[in-house]
């Protein structure tokens, strides 16, 4: 074959050059680069025994005391956890809960007294916390008008907010549907050793929230005023971007058992005295088992108290090292040269290896 | 190559359907007589020395094969059936029908029909359909999970990138449209032949084309510069042959053209058909009726060569064409990975109907077990207030809530089948073919072709193919012929030291040196005695033999300049190969065709000018497998001259006279073939004047015959080709490819079985085999050649016993050649087309199957293209292995569209293969690369792809479906439905794209050198349904760990739903991306752009997302990230998530690797030690050795 290639390969002296030449200018021939002919420069990390016993030993010695930290903070939150909704209805009505909730002639008030078992440090925040009740389904969800919240002039904008959105007269509701129309309503008043202690409500809903999801321009309206009343009743003079205790209500938890920041005591309660809460009891869980509880508890870096992050990481650290030995026994013991051409598959087993 | 290329003129199939004339005239062989003898010399040879006032020169001939052209001319089409064309009369002829003006449209959309047609188009895809029901649902008030604009987004951004890509696409199609319409080209008008432009020929216009022009449409020739009306015709943009064709005017319309008064006549034609070999009308000019042919048109895209010019009639124009008719697109085949993907897509989408079922079973349980608190629940009140009476608001009753539930999960779990998934592949395909059309491996200098792509849907194909199925001529070898000896009564002239001399032999022609284009080895005892002229018998034998193989052909000499005024080249142009091979041979010993026309043939006889009269030409036809020609001599002789396969060529020799001869010439013969030589046997025959007056009267009358033209010629062709004496035969080398020894001996090694499917003779193929490597001295043959069916069967039956033996035996006896296949005594099978015929008829199938699967190499001899197929088809119905079929010309054809993967040779013969195929490629030795390499890397890419997009759809909607566990079964999703629609789009798509097109698990190197490594496709150890199961197991511990470790760590907490959502988000999000990156095997920094780019690009998304007031989630990332636990929970998800994973990979790699992992880790650390020998002859293959 000529090297020049090609049918066209003028054998005598025709000046060789010249096609040659042209050759070079018309052919095809891919242009050569690295990316083309898919040479780029790159690692080729390979799991070596050195490097995956290196990253368990790693990965060992970052998680446990990570986790030994975090068990070490929530060990230094101090909560005090009170289930009320049962012991808060008086004994003649235990057996009709609902009937008791229902009445508007009950005393709601209920005062319960427990001992703080460890100092907490101010700010001590209150929460009330609910059980079993799904603020993620999808009917409750969707049931809210973000329009109207923010601004007066959506203030008709209900259309998303069924089964709450207008009053009998087609007057629209502000705030509108279900989330709202379900405002936690019981209240708290707390004393220690008699002398009543303040609840500040500052800071308890997002900054964020307050500026651009509520309007300052937008007030209650027709607000609980339909026949089945849901909750809380609002003050109609408050815009609602200061109506703290809907906002932070309107911000729908992830899972059926959620807290919610009632406020914050901004003193610090001592170990061992004794805490007095006046309870006004309202908000009707009985209908479908709910339970309701009042949650006391300071904070730290990794948020409240809960041990289950701090237990998974000294779990994973310790697995690591675990692995890390176990890999190393089985290098030693079952040692096998990377890139040992004896162990292909047509080396180890030379006849029948196509079948 | 073609089925009949054993025989040199082979290449005359019925692609070239020819000879004019019914009325041919007798006085032209008496005029040319009278002018024989007259030694041409000097100038009257360039020019043609007729005069055209007198008698016309014609053609004689016959040709067997045009014989369908003939006899369809003959038959009467009926008026519905034809169109109409009134010559040089454009208006009447485009009055009674609307033909097709001349102007082009490839592009498929204007700018109007653009959307309709486009969008139609695109939901020709199921995925679509399967997106769009799933947006149409989510419309349904009761069922809107997402807002509306999200659910149409994902589909939306689809069909827009697919419209934007064919609108580009289209585009460029118009554009080149359009500067093929506004050519310029000559068009008879009112005063003479003016330009006008293509768009505006219309159908009956007189068109003059000058020789290098191209046609703008088809036209029938009405004359040309050459008086007996020959045109030579260039058809390498219609169908790749790049040799000369001829087309012819009829006599009777150069007559009238000549006569300067314009033309009128009637053509009536056939209606425009796809064939380009076939045309059938006739023309009526001066109340005579002539019959056309595929000869006498001349179709669009031809380049008129060595023609000053032609005139013609348009027929066919525009969208009509033959041209435009074939311009079809690319075939479509599926791959097999594709759809082993559809199984388990199978699978896919029963879990996806579990999933719902089981939300929606649990969603009736729950709404049976609270029916009685619905109306107070307050995250659920039935009731609506609203008008006064209350009235159930968005309730159904409990049957129709299950149905909406179920309907529901649907949509939010649509992503559970990887619809995207189709689309990646594409995009991944058209990266891989990039890489592929780019590999410098793949190109070929010789013809400066590029690796080609015409099908984009099987790349992964070669990484699993098991079977190839090659062709010989053209694809093993060159199909460049090269005269190698000859054997002249009865001597053989091949020992004699051969040697190229300084520049060949050359003539002197008015100063200047004319020399044959190529140069030829010569034996110089042969050089000699052709010299010596034919005193001797000897001598006289000789200078007859050269005479034949200079004259015995339809090659045309063509001269062409160089760059030094006094050379000047010959070349020879012609169909057949061997033709070419045999004239330049006849060249170097001193017979040099000069001048071909269609009366007469000019030869330089050792400088010395000899003018012959053609007075008739037999061509090749399939059934003789001979042609031969009569010359008239310039000693008054007549001689008939006839060169054809040997079989065909010694039932027509006289056996009695000069019997040793024959048999001398029979063992040469066999000599010849077992070395792979192609031969030819040449006789030849003196007419007496009686002899002579018979024939031509004979044929006259034939050749006015109206009916059975063809038959009749061949007939009176067999009369004359008998009783011959034996002149010699000739040996003609097809040289091996550049590297095929070592491309089959990788191939081999990497498992793949070579079957060779050959026209040629057996002895032919064996030698072929033996030097191309395929066959070894180590291997037991079994040749089967049967002529009927029960002596097929038993031999078949026979040799299946036979290979059991041998290979059981040998299977104890310890074989070091392991690695060619099978353990033991290879076998190869031979078996030639006559034996085929019963094989493939039925019963015997199976016997054939069970004995060519236990051989390791099977070579098909004399098998019909058809033939090819079938066998093709036996593999392919009884395994599920991958065949790969590569050829070269049309009779590859049938065997490419069957194969699994087709793949062409764009050579010497032709694109039809090309055009056939998946595939195309210069030459065989590529295919090594391309399935080692690219089909290795394009398998893994893709299988791993495959899993990784399951596994990434999977892992999101499982996180979901956890999540609708803990919201009473209501379908309620944490996460952002923005996020949700962006994570198969935008927020994990690209990495994958890119690791699939990019990664490489081993260099092309380390392929190479270990063709074995080929065998992970054959095992299919990159996709299959272990892999497919133990993913989706990891994909249900990696989701229960995204989803579990954030719940646990804000359960009883103030967590809100959006902020947890985008903890969910982020944590799939980082977590497949990482997933990628420990299976990533090349980090390059396309890679790493890509992988972390991704991560990086989803924060920013979300909290984008979360910076949007009016939607829900309005700043929740922001607090998120404030508190500890965040950061935590993600750090801990994504080690937890990773580690069984992680651990399973080690321990596998550690204990379990499998070759690719050995061969990867040698890579890196390098043992160099046994690259040895292999390496050298890998390189053969990669840069051919310079000669």
């Amino acid at each position: 074959m000529d090297p020049n290639g090609g049918s066209s390969s003028a054998g005598a002296a025709d000046g060789a050059s010249d096609p040659a030449a042209a050759r070079r200018r018309h052919s095809k021939k891919p242009k050569y680069s690295r990316f083309t002919q898919q040479e780029l420069p790159a690692c080729k990390p390979i799991l070596t025994p050195g490097w995956v016993i290196s990253s368990f030993i790693f990965v060992g010695i970052i998680f446990i005391p990570i986790g030994l930290a975090s068990l070490f903070a929530s060990e230094r939150v101090v909560e005090i956890v009170h289930r009320y909704d049962k012991d808060c209805v008086p004994a003649s009505y235990r057996n009709d809960m609902l009937a008791y909730i229902q009445s508007n002639e009950t005393n709601k008030t209920c005062t319960r007294t427990f001992l703080v078992p460890k100092q907490m440090k101010s700010p001590v925040y209150i929460y009330y916390q609910l059980d079993n009740f799904y603020q993620n389904h999808r009917r409750y969800v969707k049931s809210r008008s973000d329009k109207q919240l923010r601004s007066r002039a959506s203030e008709n904008d209900t259309s998303s907010c069924d089964p709450e959105d207008v009053t009998a007269n087609k007057s629209a509701i502000v705030p509108c549907g279900l989330i709202a129309w379900s405002l936690f309503n019981d209240t708290y008043g707390f004393s220690v050793n008699n002398t009543l202690l303040g609840v500040s409500k500052k800071n308890i809903a997002w900054k964020s929230d307050q500026q651009h999801k509520f309007g300052s321009d937008v007030y209650p309206k027709n607000f609980q005023s339909g026949g089945l009343i849901g909750g809380a009743k609002l003050n109609s003079s408050i815009p609602l971007s200061q109506q703290v205790d809907l906002i932070v209500w309107m911000r729908t938890a992830a899972l059926p058992t959620f807290r919610k920041l009632y406020g914050k005591i901004e003193v610090d309660l001592e170990a061992n005295s004794e805490l007095t809460v006046v309870i006004e009891n309202n908000y009707n869980t009985y209908s479908f088992g709910g339970k309701k509880k009042l949650v006391l508890s300071t904070t730290s870096w990794i948020g409240g108290k809960n041990d289950f992050l701090g237990i998974a990481y000294i779990t994973l650290g310790g697995l690591s090292l675990f692995l890390a030995i176990s890999f190393l026994l089985i290098y030693i013991i079952k040692p096998r040269p990377l890139g040992d051409p004896t162990f292909l598959s047509w080396n180890r087993n030379p006849a029948g290896h196509f079948n | 190559m073609r089925m009949d290329s054993n025989n040199p003129l082979g290449n005359h199939t019925n692609t070239e359907p020819t000879l004019n004339s019914s009325s041919r005239r007798s006085t032209s062989s008496v005029q040319s007589r009278a002018s024989r003898g007259n030694s041409v010399s000097g100038k009257s040879v360039s020019g043609v020395s007729f005069d055209l006032s007198g008698a016309r020169p014609v053609r004689h001939g016959s040709r067997g094969a045009e014989s369908d052209g003939f006899s369809m001319s003959q038959r009467e089409l009926s008026d519905e059936d034809a169109r109409l064309i009134y010559i040089n009369d454009p208006e009447k002829s485009n009055e009674r029908y609307e033909f097709a003006g001349n102007t082009v449209r490839t592009g498929k959309y204007s700018i109007l029909t653009f959307l309709p047609r486009n969008l139609f188009e695109q939901f020709h895809r199921i995925a679509y359909i399967y997106f769009l029901v799933i947006a149409i649902l989510n419309q349904l008030p009761q069922l809107a999970v997402f807002g509306r604009t999200t659910s149409v987004l994902p589909l939306a951004i689809v069909l827009l990138v697919t419209a934007i890509k064919d609108a580009y696409e289209d585009w460029r199609r118009h554009r080149s449209d359009q500067i093929e319409n506004n050519r310029m080209a000559r068009v008879l008008g009112d005063d003479g032949f003016q330009e006008k432009k293509w768009k505006n020929i219309r159908v009956g216009e007189i068109i003059k084309i000058s020789a290098n022009d191209t046609l703008p449409c088809d036209t029938v020739l009405l004359s040309t510069s050459d008086p007996t009306g020959v045109a030579y015709v260039q058809t390498i943009n219609l169908d790749g042959e790049s040799n000369l064709k001829t087309r012819y005017a009829r006599q009777e319309t150069i007559l009238r053209m000549s006569q300067k008064e314009g033309m009128s006549g009637l053509i009536k034609c056939e209606k425009p058909s796809r064939n380009i070999y076939g045309f059938q009308g006739n023309m009526e000019v001066d109340g005579k009726r002539l019959s056309l042919g595929p000869s006498n048109i001349v179709l669009r895209g031809c380049e008129l060569k060595n023609t000053a010019w032609a005139i013609g009639v348009a027929v066919y124009c525009g969208r009509e064409t033959k041209a435009m008719l074939n311009n079809s697109g690319a075939p479509s085949k599926r791959s097999r990975l594709e759809a082993y993907m559809n199984r388990e897509t199978l699978f896919l989408s029963l879990f996806l109907i579990s999933l719902c079922t089981i939300v929606s079973v649990l969603a009736a349980v729950w709404l049976r077990r609270h029916r009685d608190e619905l109306d107070y629940l307050p995250y659920y009140r039935r009731k609506s207030y609203a008008s006064g009476k209350p009235k159930n608001y968005n309730y159904y009753g409990w049957g129709w809530e299950i149905v909406f539930t179920f309907l529901m999960s649907v949509i939010v779990f649509q992503i559970m089948i990887p619809i995207s998934l189709y689309i990646s592949m594409e995009l991944v395909r058209v990266g891989q073919a990039y890489f592929m059309i780019q590999d410098n491996k793949l190109y070929d200098e010789a013809s400066n072709s590029r690796f080609q792509c015409r099908a984009l849907n099987i790349n992964e194909d070669l990484g699993q193919i098991k079977y190839v199925f090659s062709d010989k001529t053209g694809t093993l070898t060159e199909n460049k012929m090269e005269f190698q000896c000859a054997s002249i009564w009865g001597v053989d002239y091949r020992g004699g030291t051969t040697c190229v001399q300084g520049d060949g032999y050359s003539v002197q022609v008015d100063g200047q040196v004319w020399r044959p284009k190529m140069k030829v080895k010569a034996d110089l005892e042969l050089e000699r005695l052709s010299k010596s002229g034919k005193q001797t018998e000897e001598g006289k034998h000789i200078h007859d033999f050269f005479l034949a193989l200079a004259a015995c052909n339809t090659i045309v000499p063509i001269v062409v300049d160089t760059s030094d005024p006094a050379v000047r080249l010959i070349d020879y142009q012609g169909e057949s190969p061997d033709e070419q091979a045999l004239v330049y041979a006849a060249a170097a010993y001193g017979f040099m065709l000069m001048e071909r026309t269609s009366g007469h043939i000019v030869i330089d006889v050792h400088g010395e000018r000899q003018r012959f009269d053609v007075l008739g030409l037999h061509e090749f036809d399939s059934d003789r497998k001979r042609m031969s020609v009569i010359l008239g001599c310039p000693d008054d002789t007549v001689k008939v001259f006839v060169k054809g396969a040997d079989t065909s060529m010694f039932s027509v020799i006289d056996k009695f006279s000069n019997m040793n001869i024959i048999r001398a010439t029979e063992s040469h013969l066999h000599n010849f073939s077992s070395v792979g030589l192609r031969t030819l046997v040449v006789g030849m025959r003196d007419l007496n004047g009686s002899e002579f007056e018979q024939w031509k009267f004979a044929f006259e009358t034939a050749s006015t015959a109206l009916i059975g033209r063809a038959a009749l010629l061949r007939k009176i062709a067999s009369n004359i080709e008998n009783n011959l004496s034996i002149l010699g035969a000739s040996g003609i080398e097809d040289k091996l490819q550049q590297g095929v020894p070592e491309a089959i001996e990788s191939l081999r090694m990497a498992g793949i079985k070579v079957w060779v499917l050959t026209g040629d003779k057996q002895e032919t193929a064996i030698s072929i085999g033996y030097s191309s490597k395929l066959l070894t001295s180590n291997m037991t043959q079994i040749i089967i050649n049967n002529n009927s069916k029960e002596s097929c069967k038993k031999s078949l039956e026979d040799a299946i016993v036979t290979s059991k033996t041998l290979m059981t035996q040998s299977g104890v006896s310890q074989n070091t050649e392991g690695i060619s296949g099978t353990a033991g005594t290879p076998v190869a099978l031979i078996i030639d087309g006559t034996s085929l015929v019963y094989v493939l008829d039925g019963e015997l199938e199976e016997q054939l199957f069970q004995l060519a699967s236990g051989c390791s190499v099977v070579l098909c001899c004399r098998v019909a293209p058809l033939q090819k197929a079938g066998i093709v088809a036996l593999i392919k119905k009884r395994t599920d292995d991958m065949t790969l079929a590569i050829g070269d010309g049309a009779n590859d054809v049938s065997m490419i569209q069957m194969a699994d993967v087709g793949i062409g040779i764009s050579g010497q013969e032709g694109r039809q293969a090309v055009m056939a195929s998946d595939f195309a490629m210069g030459q065989f030795r590529f295919l090594v690369p391309l399935l080692l390499v690219h089909g290795h890397w394009n398998y893994q890419r893709m299988g791993y792809m495959i899993l990784y997009n399951f596994y990434r759809n999977a892992v999101f909607v499982l996180v979901l479906f956890w999540y609708v566990l803990y919201t009473c079964f209501s379908v309620t999703t944490a996460i952002n439905e923005w996020n949700s629609v962006l994570y198969s789009v935008v927020y994990s798509s690209v990495p994958t794209i890119v690791v699939a097109i990019l990664d490489k698990d081993l260099s092309s190197r380390t392929l190479l050198k270990h063709p074995q490594l080929y065998g992970s496709g054959h095992r299919q150890e990159c996709y299959n349904s272990k892999l497919f199961w133990l993913t989706m197991l990891d994909t249900l511990w990696q989701s229960a760990v995204i989803f579990f470790v954030p719940l646990f760590a804000y359960r009883r907490s103030v967590v809100d739903g959006s902020g947890i959502g985008d903890l969910w988000t982020l944590a799939v999000v980082i977590l497949v991306n990482i997933h990628l990156a420990m299976d990533v095997i090349r980090w390059t920094w396309i890679v790493h752009a890509a992988i972390w780019g991704s991560i990086v690009a989803t924060c920013i998304c979300v909290i984008i997302i979360d910076a949007i007031p009016s939607l829900r989630g309005y700043w929740a990332i922001f607090h998120m990230a404030k508190m500890g636990s965040f950061w935590l929970c993600l750090l801990c998800i994504l080690v937890a998530a990773v580690l069984p994973r992680f651990v399973v990979k080690v321990l596998y790699q550690y204990l379990t690797p499998c070759d690719v992992q050995i061969a990867r880790e040698a890579e890196k650390f390098g043992y160099s030690r046994e690259l040895g020998g292999m390496q050298i002859e890998m390189n053969t293959i990669l840069e051919p050795r310079q000669r």
